[in-house]
């Protein structure tokens, strides 16, 4: 395997997250799950959640800023009672400039100490951009970050930050992006290598994101994974997508193309520290997929595993 | 300031395709309104030409109307035609950006009924059907811990003392709900004679689902008065009813006075 990591670099390169337990084949929590989650628990090993998702932000103006929406705590504290819990936020938007939010990390560190999540994980991109007044308002879409020096200097300081709040190892996953920025300093591999040795942080590796990166830049999905530090991976995410304006997305729409299969066992083959993996769809697919589609699916991943 | 700068200019076009089209006319005249190195100034006048852009401009338009459609889905239909140069009108109007479901279909819901009682837009069954999903949006979102619940043997209370209950809304329509909500949920529009009258619907959370009845137009209107703080005043029987049903609360903060 060829690794992308900077052979100037005088820096000790930090291991992997360790001794973390290996769960096996998980779901990504989602408003249309909870009948699915009461009929079929004993189908997944773990339950991932974006904790950001169940509870109402008020800004950092009001007290307590924090609102958790007790329907969906009921249902996630059934499932912890039964399953591990794995948690995967959305807020920390890590590749904001000039904005980092320490009270949403207090946040997520006082969950982890509520629900003992394995590990964390969260995007390697920016959701929000500083507004007039100081605090950040929504990009609308998770907006990929460049790989630069500056940027990779920027990502890991917060890594730093969130490794030291949150008492679990830290992970980011690799984004989806439909427009190139030329002039980058590293290739996305070589960024998430550099950050993983420079960081420790694992690495959340979403098939799906590198199938759709792959498809819509005409690049080899299998070529890239190839170029990562697989080491680096303990968690993968899976799921469907769709076409959008000319480009194909990570929509979630329904269960995965067969490539994303052939990824995975790619992957599953060579990543060493993979604990879990999680199938996501997006809610509104429910009704498309079914119980029977997502039991399909959860089988598809759960060959893919054990034949490892 | 140079990577805000970028941020910024990446996200004002992500947000206007507007933008993005003046942009590729003049570049120039966009861009010296950002701090930009020559270097992101390159990557910027780069990305607008590629058709990766439409799509990142579709799926922003996609996301901030996801928060909107999923809490008031019946709103959002009755809207029909207007629902995109509403929302459009909302986000050019609004500074902050919140996908936030609660906050944000809030603050639309607002901005939808301003634009109602102006005029500016005008629909049959639209003000009512807003206030429904607002309600349903509350209770799903609403606090259960200390409701202020009274028991029985609760000493004294004074009518100033009380509140409707925080896990219940009262909403009026002005056409009979059972039929308007029958039509709208099976996405079919609701015909302009609808039966006009005074209707009440009483939307119960205090269980373990949302519970939905309508309820006498009079005790409806007098529910509606302590949800407005304008409860015309009750004999203190009928406050005893009311507070045995627990519909109505102690109010934060307040003291019991009188004996009921």
């Amino acid at each position: 395997m060829t690794t992308s990591l900077d052979p100037t670099s005088t820096e000790q390169p930090v291991g992997p997250p360790a001794g973390l337990p290996k769960f096996g084949v998980g779901l990504l929590y989602n408003p249309a799950l909870p009948g699915f989650l009461r009929a079929h628990l004993d189908t997944v090993d773990f339950l991932e959640v974006i904790p950001d998702t169940f509870w109402t932000d008020r800004g950092p103006a009001h007290s307590p800023r924090y609102c958790e929406i007790e329907e969906s705590v009921k249902v996630l504290n059934w499932v912890a009672e039964r399953r591990p819990i794995i948690a995967h936020s959305i807020g920390l938007s890590i590749g904001s400039a000039d904005l980092f939010d320490p009270q949403h990390i207090d946040q997520i560190a006082l969950w982890h100490r509520r629900y003992h999540f394995p590990w964390h994980s969260d995007h390697l991109s920016f959701v929000r951009v500083k507004g007039a007044t100081g605090y950040g308002h929504e990009a609308g879409m998770a907006v990929p970050i460049p790989y630069d020096d500056d940027m990779l200097q920027i990502i890991a300081e917060r890594t730093a930050c969130v490794q030291a709040t949150v008492p679990a190892p830290f992970l980011l996953e690799n984004n989806v992006y439909f427009v190139e920025l030329p002039e980058q300093q590293m290739t996305e591999a070589q960024f998430l290598n550099r950050l993983a040795a420079k960081t420790g942080c694992g690495l959340l590796l979403d098939v799906h994101n590198v199938y759709a990166n792959a498809r819509n830049h005409a690049f080899s999905a299998s070529e890239f994974i190839d170029q990562l530090d697989l080491t680096r991976v303990v968690e993968v995410h899976i799921a469907g997508g769709s076409e959008l304006a000319g480009m194909y997305t990570d929509s979630h729409a329904g269960p995965c193309p067969q490539p994303v299969w052939d990824l995975l066992r790619h992957v599953v083959a060579s990543a060493t520290h993979l604990r879990a993996i999680t199938f996501e769809f997006h809610d509104s697919y429910f009704r498309f997929l079914g119980d029977q589609g997502i039991l399909d699916q959860l089988r598809q991943a759960r060959d893919i595993w054990s034949g490892a | 300031m140079s990577l805000l700068a970028f941020q910024q200019a990446m996200c004002d076009l992500i947000a206007s395709p507007d933008l993005c089209r003046r942009m590729r006319q003049d570049p120039d005249a966009i861009l010296t309104q950002y701090e930009l190195s020559a270097r992101e100034r390159r990557r910027l006048v780069s990305i607008i030409w590629q058709r990766g852009m439409s799509t990142n401009c579709a799926l922003y338009r996609a996301n901030r109307i996801t928060p909107i459609y999923s809490a008031l889905p019946l709103t959002c239909f009755l809207l029909g035609d207007l629902l995109l140069p509403e929302t459009e009108l909302y986000w050019r109007t609004t500074e902050r950006v919140d996908l936030q479901f609660s906050e944000e279909s809030r603050r639309f819901a607002a901005f939808l009924l301003a634009r109602l009682r102006t005029g500016a837009v005008t629909g049959g069954h639209l003000e009512e059907v807003l206030a429904f999903e607002l309600a349903t949006i509350d209770l799903r979102f609403a606090l259960r811990a200390g409701n202020g619940h009274i028991s029985r043997d609760s000493p004294t209370l004074s009518q100033a003392a009380l509140r409707l209950h925080p896990l219940v809304r009262i909403v009026r329509f002005r056409h009979d709900p059972a039929l308007l909500l029958d039509h709208i949920t099976k996405m079919h529009r609701p015909p302009y004679d609808l039966p006009a009258a005074e209707f009440y619907v009483l939307l119960d959370a205090r269980g373990d689902t949302l519970e939905i009845q309508r309820i006498d137009p009079q005790l409806g209107n007098l529910l509606a008065g302590f949800e407005n703080h304008c409860a015309p005043p009750l004999a203190p029987d009928d406050l005893l009813t009311l507070v045995e049903a627990d519909l109505l609360v102690a109010s934060k903060g307040t003291q019991p006075r009188i004996k009921l």
